[in-house]
């Protein structure tokens, strides 16, 4: 025999269990607490629809243990209650109840200030729940998309027919339903019709039935997310047909919450399908024709039935034998921990009843979830069997379910609303009981959605499923006005679902790799992110690799910049008018730094932009603002009217940098074109073969060191690369990452945009106003510099120096006195120049901008600056010019 | 059985005014996809690269025209899977709605990167940034796992189903 693990105790499991009937069955009842009296709870509904019977399973909180099969092996545990949950010290709390009323956190946790982060965190914890599941290994589940004609939501008698239906009529479809199809109905006719309909739908070509499998939502597109067991399923199909049946009708009165309360369906399914014994003695309330067979079903189990409650128009089906009481009402379930009797309010006045269990079939509540969501958007659905007319015949909803596949659905009939509560748990998950309601009335919330937000009725793991038909009632009782008790907006997810389905499939971030990715990690390189590319930070000693490119030759990956090739009719007026700077003056093949200004005239990104001579244009961008260059520039293009062509080939071509003193001597090693200063000028480009290797050489300098940056067909990258490595191996060549080239850089005074660079950072602020040509007619961000003309700077960027051997480090604060007035954005020690060099923002002070600060970085060094003009290295650009 | 393989193929990318691109036939053996009103790519055999390259700048009209050609062919990573369950992988890897019809042409994401989709009967080339060719191959390979994929040698490009 199998078995479940539950609290230590091996449970036994028979073929067909669920979680709540096995352990049913070893004599628990109580199967959890409630979340803020910690009232004792048993199996209610039976269907998944109330909260009562969530447990804990394998580290998943909340997990619905009436519709959750049993499988061997399983640790199944009740989430709420100290020290457990058959034994509950804090179930005094339903005795203190009056200093509890509903909304008490908001009338005395709000003083004094701290209060209520204090208590939040007990209230949690006695809220039990559960505990979301950290560490807890991830089942990793993928997405699935679907393009059906038809999703149909519910695998019930309707849904299974309307499934066929649309089939028939050559359509697509995808049926999904929450439990295995037929597992929550009891042996009987429609159990058998309904295996008949799912077999037909198994062997369907057409067909596709996800089982164990929750309708999230209904979104826009139509798009509707099921949560199944091996995946979530993405569905959009060209129509919805919502088949989810309808839950039994809660029913109100004192004590209705005792273990031993049963919904009808939940009963029957007990009895029927998972051959449980109820109790000893049962009181039966009908109110419906449907009832009658769970009295049956109550009476085929052996439990004797003390009374039947039954309306006169019933009365005469009732089968014989047992006491029926006509007309008569529940009043109250007696009990402390489960039920012990029932008070009846009959035509001979109170009478009590000695019973240990209460069943109740009071009629049914369309789940009607989905469909509200749906409406609520611009989607519309068809309905289809009881979500459509609840507590119908078989017959009759599947008749419905085939009326709606083949493309008539039926009209959804307005549910009738219950009597209004007068006592009792209104909303079992959030523990909203009648006189809470009542109270928050008077309190002012006067209407559904009110009565909502102030005592979260309706907003609990069933999502009103049993509650929103009786608050609604509530209201309607004591207003006319029909749009104060209004259905209350129904929001995804309709039913519980996991986090780790809500990310199916998004486990996986993009890694945009080099050509040279797999030779960076084989020469060690430490790996960093930098915006959606992983880039070799260093290959080990940083300050070797900074002298490689100060001392002999280095080479560097820079494949990562976006590089784009414009051309086309316009090409030169639409660059024009683009850039900050000069582009109709370019001599063919030379380049020039650029700025990317936006409307507001802020810098947001730059590099070089280059003539091809009768191929048009070169622009190089920064590696963040590679991606998504492409949209800006052709929504540019568009808006200008402009014919241009725009090549985004940041990922066609990779790109080397060759730097230091004894760059052009490792290329002459490796090409026959001449690569000398009047060839290849500083900022000149031309098209030179290394190492075999077509590239377009660039003359730059961000690192302020003589350098080619080698840009050619990715395919060829790891050749050049090596061929690179092994001719400049006497020279002493060595790769750098980007924390050389950071420190590099920062010699030069060079920013970063990003990092030296905020969002409002316009070109006198970042004191590069040479990059930008007022006198030109036209460009991006040009009527925004204007503007700003007119504005002092509140802050700029300055260079600074710290003499002594200690930089402070990026971000550190900088004072003046005691008064903050910047931060540095980028900081380094020089080796060159054997002090610290900086990079930050500072703030206009009463006497101008600051000079000396004082940088605090959170080490406890005190370093004091000053500011120095940049570049801080070769002034006069000597090496970069070699 | 699914057979998962990198194919080589050459991609031409024709930036041209949309009259233009219309006069481009698609290669031998190979695919002519619009990505843009101004925009097709010319799939064909990478062997035929240049080839592919001189016919495109003769049909758009460049470099002297207004049109213009690009080699994309390093560009792009291509990973294809073959088999009859080809529909039913995509199914696991895109939001695109595939057309019935074959030859189908689609762009959209790709589990998650910026890409291209050729279906050609039973096998359906993907086509992905170079940079994210591993990305690609590794969730095929990952979302597959219960269709028991095999790796394959890579392939040369030749669409079968006839073209455009």
């Amino acid at each position: 025999m199998t078995s479940i693990d539950f609290e230590g105790r091996e449970i036994p499991i028979e073929p067909g269990d669920t979680i709540a009937a096995a352990v049913y069955r070893s004599g628990v009842r109580i199967f959890s607490r409630s979340f803020k009296y910690h009232r004792a709870r048993g199996v209610y509904c039976g269907t998944g629809d109330c909260p009562n019977c969530s447990m804990t399973v394998d580290g998943d909180p909340a997990v619905r243990t009436c519709v959750t099969p049993a499988v061997a092996g399983q640790k199944v545990e009740r989430s709420t209650g100290w020290p457990s949950a058959g034994f509950d010290v804090f179930g005094t709390l339903w005795w203190l109840r009056a200093f509890l009323p509903v909304g008490f956190y908001y009338k005395s946790l709000h003083q004094p200030a701290g209060l209520w982060s204090v208590a939040e965190g007990y209230i949690r914890k006695l809220a039990g729940l559960g505990d979301v599941p950290i560490g807890h290994p991830p089942g990793n589940p993928e997405r699935r998309y679907h393009h059906p004609d038809v999703c149909v939501i519910g695998g019930g008698i309707a849904g299974l027919a309307a499934a066929l239906a649309a089939a028939a009529g050559g359509a697509q479809v995808v049926v999904c339903d929450e439990g295995g199809v037929g597992a929550k109905l009891p042996p009987g006719p429609l159990a058998s019709r309904v295996a008949a309909l799912r077999d037909l739908v198994r062997v369907s070509p057409r067909v596709l039935l996800i089982e164990h499998a929750t309708a999230v939502g209904i979104y826009e597109g139509p798009l509707v997310p099921i949560a199944g067991p091996d995946a979530l399923h993405l569905v959009l199909p060209k129509k919805v047909i919502v088949a989810t049946g309808a839950s039994e009708r809660h029913g109100v009165f004192k004590g209705n919450d005792l273990p031993g309360v049963w919904l009808a369906r939940g009963a029957a399914l007990a009895v029927g399908r998972d051959r449980l014994t109820l109790g000893r003695s049962a009181v039966v309330a009908i109110d419906t024709e449907a009832g009658l067979e769970s009295l049956e079903a109550s009476r085929g189990a052996d439990v004797p039935v003390a009374a039947v409650l039954v309306p006169a128009a019933l009365a005469p089906r009732v089968p014989g034998g047992a006491p029926v009481i006509v007309g008569g009402r529940l009043v109250e379930a007696l009990g402390r921990r489960r039920v012990r009797g029932a008070v009846i309010d009959g035509p001979a006045g109170h009478q009590r009843i000695a019973c240990d269990t209460i069943v109740l079939a009071l009629g049914f509540v369309p789940r009607d979830n989905l469909v509200r969501q749906a409406n609520a958007g611009p989607v519309e659905v068809s309905v289809a069997g009881d979500v459509a007319k609840p507590g119908e015949s078989f017959a009759a909803a599947e008749a419905s379910g085939r009326s709606a596949g083949e493309g008539n659905p039926p009209a959804m009939e307005p549910a009738p609303l219950p009597a209004a509560p007068r006592n009792g748990f209104v909303c079992l998950c959030e523990d909203v009981t009648a006189a809470d309601l009542d109270l928050a009335w008077h309190e002012g919330y006067q209407g559904t959605e009110l009565l909502k937000r102030y005592s979260t009725v309706t907003m609990g793991p069933c999502q009103g499923a049993m509650c929103h038909g009786h608050l609604r009632s509530f209201v309607a009782e004591r207003s006319p006005v029909p749009m104060l008790s209004g259905a209350t907006t129904s929001r995804p997810p309709a039913r519980p679902v996991r986090l780790e389905d809500v990310a199916a499939g998004a486990r996986y971030p993009l890694e945009w790799h080099t050509a040279l990715h797999d030779r960076h990690l084989e020469m060690g390189a430490v790996m960093e992110w930098a915006g959606i590319w992983k880039r070799a930070e260093r290959y080990g000693d940083v300050l070797e690799e900074y002298r490689a490119v100060r001392e002999r030759v280095s080479i560097m990956d820079v494949s990562t910049l976006g590089k784009y090739q414009i051309a086309g009719r316009d090409a030169t007026a639409f660059l024009e008018r683009l850039y900050p700077c000069r582009v109709a003056d370019l001599k063919p093949w030379r380049s020039r730094y650029a700025l990317l200004l936006n409307e507001a005239g802020y810098v947001f990104d730059d590099g070089l932009v280059g003539s091809l001579g009768g191929e048009g244009y070169y622009c190089t961008f920064t590696s963040s603002g590679a991606d998504a260059m492409e949209s800006w520039l052709r929504d540019w293009a568009e808006s200008w009217g402009h014919s241009v062509r725009i090549v985004n080939q940041t990922s066609t071509l990779s790109a080397i940098n060759v730097a230091g003193p004894r760059a052009r001597d490792l290329l002459a090693k490796l090409t026959r074109d001449p690569v000398n200063a009047r060839s290849i000028p500083y900022s000149g480009m031309s098209r030179i073969t290394v190492a075999d290797v077509p590239c377009l050489a660039l003359r730059v300098g961000f690192v302020g060191e003589l350098s080619f940056e080698l840009h050619h067909p990715r395919l060829e990258s790891v050749r050049l690369w090596d061929a690179l490595l092994t001719a400049g191996a006497e020279l002493g060549i060595k790769p750098h990452g980007l924390e050389a080239l950071r420190l590099l850089r920062l010699e030069k005074g060079h920013i970063i945009v990003g990092q030296d660079t905020d969002f409002d950072s316009s070109p006198a602020k970042l004191g590069l106003e040479w990059a930008v040509k007022m006198d030109k007619p036209d460009f991006v961000g040009r009527p925004g510099l204007l503007r700003l003309a007119s504005i002092p700077p509140n802050r700029v960027l300055r260079a600074f120096t710290f003499p002594g051997k200690e930089a402070p480090l990026d971000g550190a604060q900088l004072l003046a006195g005691d008064e903050r007035v910047g931060f540095l954005t980028s900081s380094r020690f020089s080796p060159a120049l054997g002090h610290g060099v900086a990079l930050g923002f500072v703030y206009r002070t009463p006497n101008g901008f600051p000079t000396n600060v004082l940088a605090v970085d959170g080490t406890g060094r005190l370093l004091m600056g000053s500011v120095a003009p940049t570049p801080f290295y070769d002034r006069e650009g000597v090496r970069l010019r070699a | 059985m699914l057979k998962v393989f990198s194919t080589e193929a050459a991609i031409i990318a024709c930036h041209a005014e949309p009259a233009a691109l219309g006069r481009l036939a698609a290669p031998d053996g190979g695919f002519v996809a619009r990505i843009a009103p101004d925009e097709v790519w010319l799939i064909g055999r990478r062997t035929a690269r240049a080839e592919l390259v001189r016919r495109a700048e003769e049909e758009v009209g460049a470099p002297a025209g207004d049109g213009f050609v690009a080699d994309q062919t390093d560009g792009w990573a291509i990973w294809s899977v073959g088999g009859a369950l080809v529909r039913e992988v995509l199914g696991r890897l895109t939001i695109i709605e595939i057309p019935a019809a074959a030859p189908a042409f689609v762009q959209g994401a790709i589990s998650g990167a910026p890409g291209k989709i050729l279906v050609d009967g039973d096998v359906a080339h993907l086509m992905v940034p170079s940079p994210l060719g591993h990305h690609l191959r590794d969730r095929i390979v990952a979302v597959c796992g219960d269709l028991e994929p095999a790796l394959d040698e890579p392939r040369a490009f030749v669409l079968s189903v006839g073209a455009r």
